[in-house]
């Protein structure tokens, strides 16, 4: 790997208007040819079970069709930034805010020491709980001191969030909701186009609503009865901006389901492979889509769906 | 006044009275007692009270101590308040959940209503308790209840400007709602694609009706600023770019009130941004920072465009201070209470009308 030099962009960054902790945050890893490099978060697994031990010989990867070479980066080598995004609307007063503080304690247990957490708290105001941070104590305290009122501005929290984190890091965002988003100022397509241009794995947490949408009345004589209900256009809007990512929606049946979601998403986090390449030279700004397969090894895949190249020089 | 909460101590204790002593006690000032003891006269007496009264509606009534006007005016406002005890009864915890219809007593406050069009104090009493039925359905999201509020308003004051605008809102309302309820129409079935296209129509109907009323409202006063306000944001939603600036500029341009204007600026920019135009869109947020130096909303919608302008760092810096705010912010983000704002003036146009149906 190579040594992390700062770069005169860093350091002009450090002296505007960056939060303290994100100007802390090392320069980006790059090629030789000083091109900003594209990381790829891929989970491997196989009958639901991690697949560990591959190289990179095992990733076949394409950027917009074209084959790129992959390095494999160790991702012991790569401390994690988290943002835990929690729903802190009325809703969740009571039981699911206890399950939440719960949950968080399983996430924490399942970070390394030099992994940073902070959380985002949204109801209609979007605000830090705590900024990111190795300080596990301080996080307990602001989930402790974490009280529960108002709306839901779910959107909104998503994509602060995801503006939040430094581009270069290693990063993933944990958006727990219970309800329906009613008070964002952006909407989901603003969100999506934000986690495009973001480097972090997005997992939604969904409690399973307690009321479905209502079916048209009169039902149509001689249809079946649909054993799902139909997806919540905002349901499907967040599963696909996680899925986009290479992050998954999970549906937590009762609060008490909450602890075991979250320690899952942590202890994946350990048993994912962290690709490395370099797009083509001169290829062009905008949306560039990944094409990720196993190369000699049977297996499931789940990896961002792109990146977003800026334009410039 | 803790109406309510007395009302219910007082239920289990009710008397038995009359109706028309019922109304003596509610002119009186003892109104809490007054609704608690309606629940023991039933429906049908209480249809044929009212019935007689509107008969005789410029007598006197003896009973209740007062002429017949001032008598249905108390009328009004008692089951008026019946209404509300038993759609928001008061929970152990103290929380307060609202439930829609059927509106039994409030269909008898209306009918307390109609003798009191033939004078001009009746007149603004009836068209006030429209409103205030109106904006409180709002309020309570029960959104359908409170159209036909103000649908019967609008029959008696077709070109009052506060019923269009309540109107307006209420319909921009039901298409914020059945956007939140719609269901994806990827994967569904052919009977679930139907109930997708369903929503979709019922919120474009919503906001066309929403764009009708709040233009009529306009057009009865064309410095109504709210209502302008109010039609630049359906305007948007329905996809007319333009139309939506034209609503806003005079706001923009001249308005004096804080609030408005930021929510007119915050609204703009939205529509720059739709139309691509970046660089408007910037200023017009900034603008509405400037203006409000609580609006979360102008400050996301920035550091949204700036992070799509590729300068993570500005976007951070917004976003970090925003949600570190200290100190914390001195009251809400207008855009919080666009929406359902309106509802809050409901409660001090109930309390108006009690106050003039009990003062002789």
């Amino acid at each position: 790997m190579r040594r992390r030099v700062p770069t005169l962009a860093l350091l002009a960054a450090a002296m505007s208007s960056a939060p303290s902790w994100a100007q802390q945050t090392p320069p980006p890893l790059t090629f030789g040819t000083g091109v900003e490099a594209v990381y790829v978060d891929v989970f491997v697994t196989k009958d639901g079970q991690p697949v560990m031990g591959l190289t990179s010989s095992a990733f076949e990867l394409r950027d917009d069709g074209a084959a790129r070479p992959v390095e494999l980066v160790a991702v012991e080598a790569l401390p994690l930034t988290a943002i835990l995004a929690f729903d802190t609307s009325s809703s969740v007063e009571g039981e699911k805010l206890a399950a939440l503080r719960r949950a968080s304690e399983a996430f924490l247990d399942g970070l390394r020491t030099e992994d940073e957490i902070g959380i985002v708290a949204f109801s209609h105001e979007v605000r830090w709980l705590a900024r990111p941070t190795k300080d596990r104590d301080a996080v307990r305290r602001a989930l402790a001191a974490c009280r529960a009122r108002g709306g839901t501005s779910l959107w909104d929290g998503l994509h602060a969030a995801l503006g939040l984190l430094p581009p270069q890091v290693r990063s993933l965002v944990v958006i727990f909701t219970d309800g329906e988003d009613n008070l964002s100022w952006l909407d989901e397509r603003q969100v999506k186009a934000a986690a495009q241009r973001s480097n972090a794995v997005i997992h939604a947490v969904g409690l399973r609503p307690e009321e479905l949408p209502p079916l048209p009345a009169p039902f149509p004589r001689g249809s079946p009865i649909p054993q799902s209900p139909p997806e919540l256009e905002q349901v499907r809007a967040l599963r696909l901006t996680a899925e986009m990512t290479g992050g998954r929606f999970w549906t937590a049946e009762s609060p008490d389901r909450l602890r075991l979601a979250f320690a899952a998403i942590v202890a994946a986090m350990d048993s994912r492979y962290v690709l490395r390449f370099e797009p083509a030279a001169g290829s062009a700004p905008g949306w560039h889509a990944i094409q990720l397969r196993l190369r000699g090894v049977r297996g499931d895949l789940r990896a961002r769906a792109g990146y977003f190249r800026r334009g410039g020089p | 006044m803790n109406l309510l909460g007395t009302a219910v101590a007082l239920a289990a204790a009710a008397q038995t009275a009359s109706y028309s002593e019922l109304l003596h006690q509610y002119a009186a000032g003892d109104r809490a007692a007054a609704v608690a003891q309606l629940a023991s006269i039933d429906d049908g007496a209480i249809a044929r009270e009212l019935d007689a009264m509107r008969d005789r509606a410029n007598a006197h009534c003896v009973a209740c101590g007062m002429p017949v006007q001032a008598a249905l005016r108390v009328a009004v406002m008692l089951h008026t308040d019946f209404d509300e005890l038993e759609r928001r009864p008061l929970q152990i915890s103290g929380e307060r959940a609202p439930s829609c219809g059927p509106p039994v007593h409030a269909l008898f406050a209306e009918r307390a209503l109609a003798p009191l069009l033939g004078d001009e104090a009746g007149r603004e009493f009836t068209r006030r308790w429209y409103l205030a039925m109106g904006m409180r359905s709002l309020g309570d999201l029960c959104l359908e209840e409170g159209r036909r509020w103000v649908g019967s308003g609008l029959k008696r004051f077709p070109r009052d400007k506060e019923l269009l605008l309540t109107r307006g809102v209420l319909a921009e309302a039901m298409a914020t709602v059945a956007r939140l309820r719609q269901t994806s129409p990827a994967g569904a079935t052919p009977r679930e694609y139907d109930l997708v296209r369903q929503q979709q129509l019922e919120g474009h109907g919503a906001l066309t009706e929403a764009g009708k009323a709040l233009e009529q409202a306009i057009a009865t006063d064309p410095s109504f600023e709210e209502a302008s306000l109010h039609l630049g944001r359906v305007r948007y939603r329905l996809g007319q770019t333009g139309p939506a600036l034209q609503a806003l500029g005079p706001i923009v341009a001249a308005s004096r009130d804080q609030e408005r204007l930021y929510l007119a600026y915050l609204f703009a920019g939205r529509v720059h941004e739709a139309a691509g135009r970046s660089a408007e869109a910037e200023r017009a947020y900034e603008n509405a920072a400037g203006v409000e130096p609580n609006g979360q909303a102008a400050l996301m919608a920035l550091a949204h465009l700036r992070l799509m302008g590729g300068d993570t760092e500005a976007t951070r810096g917004i976003l970090d201070r925003e949600l570190g705010r200290t100190p914390p912010r001195s009251h809400e983000d207008p855009f919080w209470n666009y929406q359902f704002g309106i509802a809050r003036r409901a409660e001090p146009l109930f309390e108006a009308l009690r106050n003039e149906a009990t003062t002789p």
